[in-house]
């Protein structure tokens, strides 16, 4: 079959799914609908159709971005506009199934968006939510459209075009096009991804390898997640059109085995795409061959540094190596390797389609195109977000992410994950690219952005990062291995409120050191939480060490609960709701905590009546209160 | 080879393409310190750290092993900057490793027993650490000069392993360097330890956290050699040093007295290359094939093959037959090269001492020998076994490879006095029947030009000794008659590099193999253990468990730094 019969076969599959007098039901079922709980919305959905006797087409899709208001159904009714509920519970769900495909009112107060043309029956298009509207998705255009478990959805959407166009051209005019998009990894470092496809073209020794890093570790990014398990055919159509320009039919992704569903629907497409021959040998019927195996990481976070995970796949310790020689020269078994970042293959396919020009149409002079970000921490609307490069992180947060819960203050936000940096209030203008991020004392990394408010204490932050760093250090050398420790000690004195005077001093060194003295990224960029937060937040640093005291009210050892003599009424919530029981008192007693014993749960706090609110939870400071319980009305 | 002319701290150095600066560097004399640094290893390490560089026009420092030389480069290894780096990174190492003997300003004087006067805690103190003085730590810490600490020690307090015969593993003075490592997986390719864990809590040991006993480590303690600190010890011999070392190490070939060089043969044993195993032993014994059966092997006496500290010795003598038997041909050796010195000597008696000596003076000397026997046959003692002991065509083919090197043997000759031999101008005589009436009497006085030399020269008449003896004599002789007195001869390949040994499973577990015997009804007389030889498959399983002593002593060579010349010490930036 040639690839117009293909694609023709897809486009009219995909058509009788969109124009058949069934219904058509999209759930979405990626790892964030399922967490919040798709899986029985799906069997609700299920039964209640069955119960009806409707007759409708359901498709698991993958996850749309808008995390938070998972799980997200879509219903089609036939010559109708797709409209999108969310937080769909199955009482909902059997509830919408009434409603809207029974009785047809499409109920605009449970409706998020529609994607006909304008307002359809009083409800808004999708993409004029505020979260959607700024965004442009490329690398994520297919996720929670199609059913990524059905090769056809991704042809019919014009997947494989990219591939085929490809395999027209000569592999240099391949690197061309992607040269002249430019379009650089992103995996974080940021390097032009044309000029590793062509470095590894150029290098001599044979077989050469190319290996896509799905080994995403970072504490609160899902974007590589999101685009295996919502379109794995674009990752793997990228890595197709690579080979080709590298010239090489051997592919690799290294998955963690933490994915076990991208895993999973990784295997069901590249089974579909052999199954076509849009992989394997002799694609669409030229001499160039291309296979993918996939390889699942154990878990360590160090081998999604580049030559790390190639000693992993290698089935060694996965322990970065220094540089010289470059990956491109000598990587898997010691051969040219090009590795590349999944979200940077799933960009591929689209320029390749587009062209160059129409790609580098968006983001910045040296940043182009648009970057995923997993948008989470104290926001409104945490989730998945593509953005062109170039956007600011005041309309990241404010426009898409919707501002901070409860109108509280910004304190900052820390971008590229464990290694990277804490940005303050005064840096919200920040252009997001490589070079304006890396300027200002973070990463762009792969795309965690982490957003934190008044309630966050900055030394706690650091002290997590810098714990994590430590854990996950490979152990091979010295700075990274003794001096994470030796500032992970440090920090805990500090939140303990045993900080000495020169801690931010010694702090500053060793990080200065692990900076300049380590050996790969992970090491060079592991003391950023610490050091941009000390720039930034050096005020709050300098009252946990020389007040004792923690503004943000986090550092157990610098709290304190008091329980305000003249507020307290004596009903004994508090005493009864005690963890470790250390609240005395009496009906109509003025209770105290124990404060040798208190453990700062805050319980008490939270159980105090409102309209007493007498517990507090202050920092350096001492009340007054009795030190028995007295009746209530006699201070 | 391209030539690459680079400049470093102000010195021009040439150094061929591909090498990197730390190599580059140490090989021109300029010290660069360093910890993991092997050299002539293919991918640069890079873990300590220490070895920061600056290069002229770039940005910060590179790691001077890692850098690859290239021409016209301008590198500066004493910076400020270079200088601060790897100070801090050097504290932070210290951080958790035991350090008042690095700091200790009593270091320099303090002899082991001593009593420490500094109140350290005595597992601390330098002077009980085997590695005092000898510690490459102390020395890189000497160069960057650290007199205080900034961060307290914290201890890891680790188990000292200690659950073999052969090495200590001390890993609370374990910088986590990976030489040992590096040398056990990538240059020996043993396979037989690797990190465990990670991060701070990353540890050297047995691969997969098993005890080295049961890992397939071999023992032959290359790790112990690289090591740069005193985390890694010979057991029980901590405080051995200098050049005996290597007379304790390779027990096997000390304790032979014609220094067979036996883990060499051995590992062309495992190689299958018999050839090559016997040129080795020819090496040292002319008449290998006859060692082969007859040898006393005192080398794998009590004491000798450190194999036996472990369970029993390796079976050497029977390796040996195994490989003569599996080699084309083992008769005696190519005709001399070289010019004829125009000597004559006349040697006594045609045992293994005589005929030894007739080979080098012959071979090496390039001497006319004629050897005078007076029995029927030649041969001496080795012409008394038994035939199932000795076969006599093993002995004559040994023999008769004597006539190509030119030597004569006169048999039925009695000598009645040296006398009668000086009178028919040869010019050195040497008597090795020294217990025949005749010999003793006329040697009765000293004589300018008579040697004597003998089989049984320790008290009891002995093969391997005799040969040793006589080959000893031959270079005396030599050096008498104004030549070398060189007797050394390279019959097998040396190779350059380190050999890549391979893993072998369950290295400590092999036990002895037992060589088969003769059917009982094919036995000779009360002899009831007429040894049939070593069958391919025992063969190759008994040469898998030596232990390669001699590894270390080649691996030794990947470590080497020069000194220090100028110390930049106490230069604080």
């Amino acid at each position: 079959m040639n690839f117009e019969e293909l694609r023709n076969k897809a486009v009219k599959e995909w058509r009788g799914l969109w124009e058949s007098d069934k219904p058509l039901i999209l759930v979405g079922l990626a790892t964030c609908g399922i967490a919040a709980g798709a899986n029985s919305v799906l069997k609700a959905i299920e039964n209640e159709l069955k119960r009806r006797g409707i007759q409708a087409n359901i498709i698991p899709v993958g996850c749309i971005g808008l995390c938070y208001l998972e799980p997200i159904v879509d219903i089609v009714r036939p010559g109708h506009p797709r409209i999108s509920y969310c937080q769909v519970t199955p009482e909902k769900a059997i509830q919408l199934i009434e409603d809207y495909l029974v009785n047809d009112n499409p109920r605009p107060d449970l409706a998020l968006g529609n994607f006909g043309e304008g307002s359809f029956a009083g409800i808004p298009n999708f993409y004029e939510h505020p979260m959607l509207k700024p965004q442009v998705r490329i690398a994520t255009r297919n996720c929670g459209h199609i059913n990524p478990e059905d090769i056809n959805h991704y042809i019919a959407k014009d997947g494989y075009d990219g591939l085929h166009r490809a395999l027209a051209m000569q592999p240099e005019d391949v690197i061309k096009v992607v040269e002249k998009s430019g379009l650089r990894g992103r995996g974080g470092a940021g390097f032009p991804t044309s000029k590793k496809w062509e470095e590894a073209r150029h290098s001599k020794a044979t077989p050469k390898f190319v290996v896509c890093n799905a080994d995403e570790g970072d504490p609160g990014a899902f974007m590589d997640r999101s685009v295996l398990e919502g379109d794995p055919h674009s990752v793997l159509e990228g890595m197709s059109i690579a080979g080709y320009a590298v010239g090489t039919p051997n592919g690799y992704i290294y998955v963690r085995a933490e994915y076990p569903l991208a895993v999973k629907r990784l295997q069901i497409a590249i089974g579909q795409a052999k199954e076509v021959g849009l992989l394997g040998e002799n694609i669409l019927g030229t001499d160039f061959s291309f296979n993918v195996n996939i390889m699942q990481g154990a878990g360590a976070f160090v081998c999604g540094e580049g030559s790390a995970l190639m000693y992993s796949i290698e089935g060694k310790r996965g322990m970065p190596r220094v540089r010289p020689p470059r990956s491109v020269a000598s990587g898997l078994w010691g051969l040219p390797t090009s590795l590349n970042n999944v979200e940077t293959f799933a960009n591929v396919p689209t320029i390749i389609t587009r062209g160059g020009d129409w790609y580098a149409g968006y983001g910045t002079e040296t940043s182009k195109g648009t970057k995923t970000f997993a948008l989470t921490g104290k926001i409104e609307r945490p989730g998945l977000i593509e953005v062109p490069m170039g956007i600011n992180l005041r309309q990241i947060i404010y426009e898409i992410g919707g501002g901070i819960p409860k109108e509280k203050p910004f304190k900052a936000i820390q971008t590229g994950g464990p290694s990277g940096g804490c940005l303050p209030y005064t840096l919200l203008d920040t252009s997001v690219d490589f070079e304006t991020l890396t300027k200002a004392g973070s990463i762009m990394g792969s795309g965690g952005m982490v957003v934190m408010d008044e309630d966050t204490c900055m030394v706690d932050v650091a002290r997590y990062f810098v714990e994590f760093c430590r854990d996950e250090s490979c152990g091979k050398c010295v700075p990274c291995r003794e001096g994470l420790p030796l500032m992970s000690d440090i920090l805990e004195r500090i939140t303990r409120g045993e900080g000495e005077a020169d801690d931010i001093q010694k702090l500053l060194d060793i990080g200065e050191t692990i900076k300049n003295g380590s050996l790969c990224g992970l090491g060079t960029s592991a003391p950023n939480p610490v050091l941009s937060s000390i720039k930034y937040f050096r005020p709050e640093w300098e009252a946990h060490i020389i007040e004792k005291k923690c503004p943000a009210l986090v550092c157990k050892a610098l709290i304190t609960f008091y329980i305000l003599p003249d507020k307290c009424a004596g009903c004994g919530i508090c005493a009864r709701s005690c963890p470790v029981e250390v609240i005395s008192g009496g009906k109509r007693l003025i209770h105290v905590i124990d404060q040798e014993k208190c453990i700062k749960c805050a319980t008490c706090l939270e159980k105090c009546p409102e309209r007493f609110s007498a517990v507090v939870k202050v920092t350096g400071e001492h009340i007054n209160v009795p030190k028995e319980p007295i009746p209530v009305g006699t201070t | 080879m391209e030539t690459i002319n680079l400049t470093i701290d102000g010195i021009k150095v040439k150094t061929t393409k591909g090498k990197r600066i730390l190599e580059a560097a140490l090989d021109a004399g300029i010290y660069i310190p360093n910890l993991c640094a092997l050299r002539d290893i293919k991918l640069p390490w890079g873990a300590c750290r220490l070895c920061q560089v600056q290069i002229e026009g770039r940005r910060g420092t590179v790691t001077a092993c890692s850098e690859p030389a290239a021409e016209g480069m301008i590198v500066r290894s004493d910076t400020p900057e270079v200088n601060c780096l790897r100070r801090e990174i050097l504290e932070i190492m210290l951080a958790r490793h035991p350090h008042e003997c690095l700091t200790c300003w009593r270091k320099e004087r303090c002899q082991p027993f001593d009593i420490c006067l500094r109140n350290v805690a005595v597992t601390e103190r330098c002077v009980t650490c085997p590695k005092n003085r000898h510690c490459e730590l102390q020395k890189v810490a000497d160069f960057i000069g650290l007199d205080t600490m900034a961060y307290p020690y914290t201890p890891k307090g680790l188990p000292v392993e200690m659950e073999n015969p052969f090495i200590v593993r001390n890993n609370n003075l374990c910088i986590l360097c990976g030489r040992c490592i590096r040398v056990c997986q990538e240059v020996l390719g043993f396979e037989a330890i690797a990190f465990n864990l990670r991060g701070a809590n990353t540890y050297i040991g047995g691969a997969f956290g098993k005890p080295l006993i049961k890992s397939g480590c071999t023992f032959c303690s290359s790790c112990v050699e690289v090591c740069p600190t005193g985390a890694l010890m010979d057991r029980g011999e901590e405080w051995t040093r200098g050049t005996e070392r290597e007379v304790l190490s390779i027990r096997c070939k000390y304790h032979c007295p014609a220094r067979v060089d036996v883990p060499r043969f051995i590992r062309f044993i495992r190689e299958k290359k018999y050839n090559e195993a016997v040129a080795v032993i020819r090496e040292s014994v002319p008449f290998a094939a006859v060692c082969s059966l007859i040898c006393e092997h005192p080398c794998g006496a009590e004491g000798a093959c450190r194999r036996g500290d472990l369970d029993q010795p390796v079976a050497i003598r029977a390796l040996e037959r195994f490989a003569i038997e599996r080699s084309e041909k083992y008769g005696s050796a190519e005709p001399p090269k070289g010019v004829a010195s125009g000597k004559r000597i006349a040697v006594l008696g045609s045992g293994p001492a005589g005929l030894t000596a007739a080979y080098y003076l012959a071979k090496k000397g390039g001497h006319a020998v004629t050897v005078f026997e007076s029995s029927s046959q030649p041969g001496g003692m080795m012409r008394a076994l038994p035939d199932y002991v000795l076969p006599l065509n093993v002995l004559d083919a040994e023999i008769e490879g004597l006539a190509n090197l030119g030597i004569e043997i006169k048999t039925q000759s009695k000598i009645k006095s040296v006398d009668e031999l000086f009178e028919k101008e040869f010019d050195v005589i040497l008597a090795t029947d020294i217990f025949t009436e005749n010999t003793k009497a006329s040697l009765g006085k000293t004589r300018k030009g008579a040697f004597t030399v003998s089989d049984s020269a320790a008290g009891k008449e002995s093969f391997i000794q005799g040969v040793a003896a006589g080959r000893q004599a031959a270079a005396s002789i030599d050096r008498y008659l104004g030549g070398t007195g060189n007797t050394t001869e390279v019959l097998a390949p040396v190779s350059d590099g380190v050999p890549r040994v391979g893993r072998i499973d369950n290295f400590a577990q092999r036990r002895r193999q037992v060589m088969p015997t003769e059917k009982p009804s094919k036995q000779i007389g009360e002899f009831n253990q007429v040894e049939l030889g070593f069958n391919d498959e025992l063969g190759q399983e008994e040469a898998k468990r030596c232990m390669g002593c001699d590894l270390r002593f080649m691996v030794a060579r990947m470590v080497a730094s020069p000194e220090p010349k100028i110390a930049t010490g106490l230069v604080r930036t």
